[in-house]
């Protein structure tokens, strides 16, 4: 059922976010609120968890993405999040490359790697 | 758990029946679950696959994107403040649409845009070019990131789909056609000693009844013997005369 158009959210360091805005996902909704947030050296963790949290409670968020090295500050809140929808997405950041080893959803298949090895 | 148990019911041919046939319907239900199950891992295992391929190949654009940010900011100066600043509307959005595989419905993410491009103005001044070519790269990034959302949202409700699957072929496979076996085999023991009781029944009837005949005869013997030979019953066809006959 193709419904109304679901946004994608952005948690990422001020680079990702930039790059992201500019590729035209950024918006804000009723009540100015962005669907992204810039995570600086100084952002604390509850906050980081608070607005990953309230995405999830949103209705009209239907990807987040999220830089690897912030998905591992609060690994337990994303691990916790069994829904199909909103899909949680690890990219990389110029400083941290992508490390599949901690993709929160490649580590629930590992149960079924038999000749599969991540390249 | 309750351990051993059976179906209540009253052990007659009618329940045996009704039971068999209920032992083929599970067994039917739990092929085709089985089948169901096997479908739905091959498709998961496809995915999975798909998804490491996709996977590798966005770190190297996103790596491409972060190269094109880096140029872009050296020749336009620091727009970021200005981009964060200037969020509005969004032009790229997703819609989810439902795929079916072996009866599982997966939600599947398709990307459009709508409305213009709200940076059409920023880097006016300077690094046009190169503010360009960084949303078209970002833009390429956002495509496959959709694509692998969609990969992704296929795996986890297909992981929830098998682990019903099986969770229900288990429970078919371990309890339900035990217990109906259970169920048949008391039917059967019930139905076999009902029969031996009837043969007992009979045999100590008939012995009965032997019995009391024997008596029977042992009984009209003995009041023969006493009554001698004038106890032979009157015989029509023996008779001489008559008394009441007056006229012969």
């Amino acid at each position: 059922m193709a419904g109304r158009g679901k946004l994608i959210a952005v948690i990422g360091d001020e680079d990702t976010c930039t790059g992201f805005l500019l590729g035209g996902v950024g918006e804000l909704n009723k009540n100015r609120k962005p669907n992204f947030l810039v995570v600086e050296k100084d952002t604390s963790i509850t906050e980081i968890e608070e607005t990953f949290k309230s995405f999830l409670a949103r209705d009209d968020i239907g990807i987040i993405l999220i830089n690897q090295f912030i998905a591992e500050m609060i690994r337990h809140a994303i691990d916790g999040h069994m829904l199909s929808i909103p899909a949680v997405l690890e990219i990389p950041s110029k400083e941290h490359p992508y490390d599949a080893s901690k993709d929160s959803i490649l580590r629930r298949a590992k149960g079924m790697f038999s000749a599969e090895d991540f390249r | 758990m309750s351990g051993k148990d059976r179906v209540e019911v009253f052990p007659s041919r009618m329940a045996q029946t009704i039971m068999k046939a209920r032992l083929k319907g599970a067994q039917t239900g739990r092929n085709l679950l089985k089948k169901k199950a096997d479908a739905l891992s091959m498709r998961f295992r496809q995915i999975l696959r798909k998804i490491i391929e996709t996977k590798t190949l966005m770190g190297e654009v996103m790596r491409e994107a972060a190269f094109s940010l880096a140029e872009a900011k050296f020749a336009a100066g620091d727009f970021s403040a200005t981009v964060i600043q200037n969020v509005n509307k969004a032009q790229v959005k997703v819609r989810a649409k439902k795929d079916n595989v072996a009866g599982v419905t997966l939600p599947v993410f398709e990307h459009y845009q709508e409305g213009g491009d709200s940076y059409e103005l920023t880097g006016l001044a300077r690094g046009g070019e190169q503010l360009a070519r960084l949303k078209r790269n970002f833009a390429k990034a956002v495509e496959l990131l959709v694509e692998l959302a969609s990969l992704q949202t296929s795996f986890v409700t297909l992981d929830e789909a098998i682990k019903i699957t099986n969770r229900r072929v288990n429970a078919i496979e371990h309890v339900i056609i035990p217990r109906i076996e259970r169920t048949l085999t008391y039917i059967v023991s019930e139905l076999d000693e009902r029969e031996r009781e009837e043969f007992y029944r009979l045999k100590k009837i008939q012995e009965k009844k032997k019995q009391v005949r024997e008596r029977a005869e042992k009984e009209m013997a003995a009041r023969l013997a006493k009554l001698g030979p004038i106890a032979e019953p009157a015989n029509l066809f023996k008779e001489e005369a008559d008394e009441d006959l007056l006229f012969e």
